[in-house]
């Protein structure tokens, strides 16, 4: 008879905290057994600004999930962004220590070792170290182990936040006893469940626009090379139509979701539209363009950013990036943006599609990271050297009397 | 179920300066209504928990307990403990010497071999016992309750060796050898002449009940006369009752014959006795042969003079 365990996926966003809770079953498949959702408090860009508001928001969803599966969760694997996010490459080398020059597992060690020994300041904490390539003299290979060479390398694209604002996540999540098994940053989850291996190995840039930061990832033959995040997201866009509009924030989140287009066409100056659309009073005709150039001007400025990123780390190569721009993240629905994201960066783009195994209600781009931290959950962070304490009897026992 | 596929290429933080050392104190972390009564309610299932097993456990000891006292109680009946005290209770003067002659015991027998119904029986083979009980008292005391006969009056035979033989006669007419009894105590108990039948015997002796109410009452009144009782003779006295004209004779040491009239009242019969041995003592204490209290009307004397009075 297989084990399984309730792992839980948390997203704390800045307009709204998603849980989904998954059922482990032995380590080859995962059931979805619950989730929810409610809006968000306390959560500012992706950053906790009011621990009590954001705690009380974030327990409220993960016991309503577990009232929902009618379980408990066991674990958590939690999602992080905000533009507190930095990312470095650093590169390891070593040479073969053998007399033979062939590559052993001691001169791979020494060479991630090497890598990863980039010392961060006191403010800042690690929060992946994503392996590229090793490479021996100069030739790219996929496992070094007993190649021949003289000299050993390997990359890796090390991901590192704020320390009190990870902190300030962990606290939440253990204030309702339960332990964080895995953070993973917002982009990298999403990308690990919407991307085929295939698109990974052509290369590919996820984009996750979410309410108050978008954050992308861009794999190129098969590896995360470069994640970013970027402090603007649909909430600013929503902003923007409720000053430009002059009308309340309500009223520019429907504008957006109902007449908005992430790009501005020519005909858009003549087509008029409803601001309400139900004719009630104070609801008024504006002309399209109105809502589409103010759209229109914050979603260019997201890819702009992004591409600006791209080139700076020299990696905006379209025949890298050959599976082109997938979207993701509430605002990813809005009409046009995959055309605003092929004018921006020059790359074909689409709108993610959820996985095909999981239910109608949860395929949509508001759920992609968590269904990425529970696909994590499920396969696990290769080479993780520290896992979650073994759920012996006496940590069960331990957990439950919250010792 | 979502795909399988795994990461090319490690993502994990795990070394030095992970977000895995951001651990923190529990007391840091950050407390809100949900999770109190999430706590609570963990608290809640880990207390049933605890008292559900708690009845589990108590259930399958009880459970394993009865089953174990049930195979002892078959096999182990013979094999019980071994009767480690015999507990006598007796009212009358029997001794744990005489029961231990009594019954025979194996030493080292078992409770359940004691045949307790062969026991009382063996108990009271002896005349002396007028009744006895024996039970188990678990799980190794034997318990034998017995009541005594209670000795009226002695009777002196010849045994077949022509030596004079004490025997001693209860109220119910059982004669038996007496054992037990301190020498006092006989010393005050009257001979009995007992009645003599067709046959020639004296058995079985009848009729002993109201004699000693007679004793008896006057033993507790008048002792002072009683103690000069020495002979209590039944030869005019076959203890039938419903046959008139049967007297009770007594002997003492002052007046040789005092006669009783079997179906009178004892009570009256004695006061005249008394108010009979008052008048005497002021008349000087003059010599008696003969008082008859059988009499209906009066009590009559006859004095050693020849006198005859009537009272």
């Amino acid at each position: 008879m297989s084990q399984s365990r309730v792992v839980g996926a948390v997203e704390i966003g800045t307009s709204k905290v998603t849980v989904l809770l998954g059922e482990i079953v032995g380590d080859s498949g995962l059931n979805i057994i619950g989730h929810s959702s409610c809006f968000s408090k306390g959560v500012k860009k992706g950053v906790i600004t009011d621990l009590k508001a954001a705690s009380d928001c974030v327990h409220a969803a993960i016991m309503t999930a577990e009232q929902n599966a009618k379980t408990r969760v066991d674990e958590v694997y939690l999602a992080q962004t905000g533009s507190h996010l930095r990312g470095n490459f650093n590169v390891g080398t070593t040479n073969v220590g053998s007399s033979d020059s062939i590559v052993r597992q001691a001169d791979i060690e020494q060479a991630t070792e090497d890598a990863k020994r980039r010392k961060l300041t006191d403010e800042r904490t690690y929060i992946h170290h994503i392996q590229n390539p090793f490479s021996i003299d100069g030739q790219p290979v996929e496992n070094p182990l007993s190649k021949k060479g003289e000299r050993l390398q390997v990359g890796y694209w090390s991901v590192h936040g704020d320390s009190q604002i990870v902190s300030d996540s962990l606290r939440v999540i253990r204030g309702i006893d339960l332990d964080v098994s895995d953070m993973i940053i917002s982009s990298i989850a999403s990308g690990a469940v919407l991307l085929e291996e295939s698109e990974k190995d052509n290369g590919a840039l996820v984009v996750d626009i979410g309410g108050g930061t978008t954050d992308f990832v861009l794999y190129r033959k098969g590896y995360i090379v470069l994640t970013g995040v970027v402090p603007v997201g649909g909430d600013h866009v929503t902003n923007d139509l409720s000053i430009g509009l002059r009308v309340g924030r309500k009223s520019a989140e429907e504008s957006k979701l109902k007449n908005g287009r992430a790009y501005y066409k020519s005909g858009d100056r003549e087509q008029k539209v409803w601001l309400y659309g139900d004719m009630t009073i104070g609801d008024r005709e504006y002309p399209l363009a109105a809502i589409t150039k103010i759209i229109e001007a914050r979603i260019s400025e997201i890819f702009d950013i992004i591409k600006d990123q791209l080139v700076e780390a020299d990696l905006l190569v379209p025949a890298d990036i050959a599976s082109g721009i997938i979207l993701t993240g509430g605002c990813s629905r809005l009409d046009g943006i995959d055309e605003a994201a092929r004018r921006s960066l020059g790359l074909e783009a689409r709108q993610s599609e959820g996985p095909q195994d999981v239910s109608p209600e949860l395929r949509v781009p508001e759920y992609s990271t968590a269904l990425g931290l529970l696909h994590y959950a499920l396969t696990g962070q290769e080479d993780a050297q520290q896992s979650a304490k073994p759920a012996g009897i006496w940590n069960r026992l331990g957990s439950i009397l919250n010792i | 179920m979502i795909g399988s596929g795994k990461q090319k290429g490690g993502t994990s933080a795990g070394g030095e300066q992970s977000w895995r050392e951001l651990a923190g104190p529990r007391r840091s972390r950050v407390n809100s209504p949900q999770a109190r009564k999430r706590r609570q309610s963990r608290w809640f299932k880990f207390f049933a928990g605890f008292v559900l097993l708690l009845v589990v456990l108590g259930g399958l000891a009880w459970v394993g307990s009865t089953f174990k006292n049930r195979q002892q109680a078959i096999p182990m009946a013979p094999s019980s403990k071994p009767i480690e005290r015999i507990i006598f209770d007796t009212d009358g003067v029997l001794s744990d010497n005489w029961l231990s002659q009594t019954i025979k015991l194996r030493p080292g027998m078992s409770m359940m071999e004691a045949d307790i119904h062969a026991l009382k029986k063996s108990v009271e083979a002896d005349v002396q016992v007028k009744s006895a009980s024996v039970e188990r008292v678990f799980p190794s005391d034997l318990r034998i309750r017995v009541k005594e006969r209670v000795p009226a009056l002695r009777l002196a035979i010849a045994g077949a060796d022509g030596k004079r033989q004490l025997r001693l006669v209860a109220r119910d007419g059982v004669v038996y050898d007496g054992i037990g009894y301190s020498k006092a105590r006989l010393k005050n108990l009257p001979f009995v002449q007992p009645y003599r039948h067709a046959d020639g015997s004296f058995f079985p002796m009848r009729g002993i009940e109201p004699v000693a109410e007679l004793l008896e009452l006057v033993r507790s009144t008048e002792p002072n006369i009683f103690r000069t009782w020495q002979v209590v003779s039944l030869e005019h006295y076959s203890g039938a009752l419903d046959i008139p004209g049967q007297v009770i004779e007594v002997r003492s040491t002052i007046v040789p014959r005092i006669i009783f009239g079997s179906s009178a009242d004892y009570g009256r019969q004695l006061d005249r006795l008394t108010y009979i041995f008052e008048y005497v003592r002021k008349q000087g204490n003059p010599s008696i042969e003969r008082i008859d209290l059988s009499l209906r009307g009066s009590a009559a004397v006859q004095f050693s003079s020849g006198r005859v009075g009537t009272f």
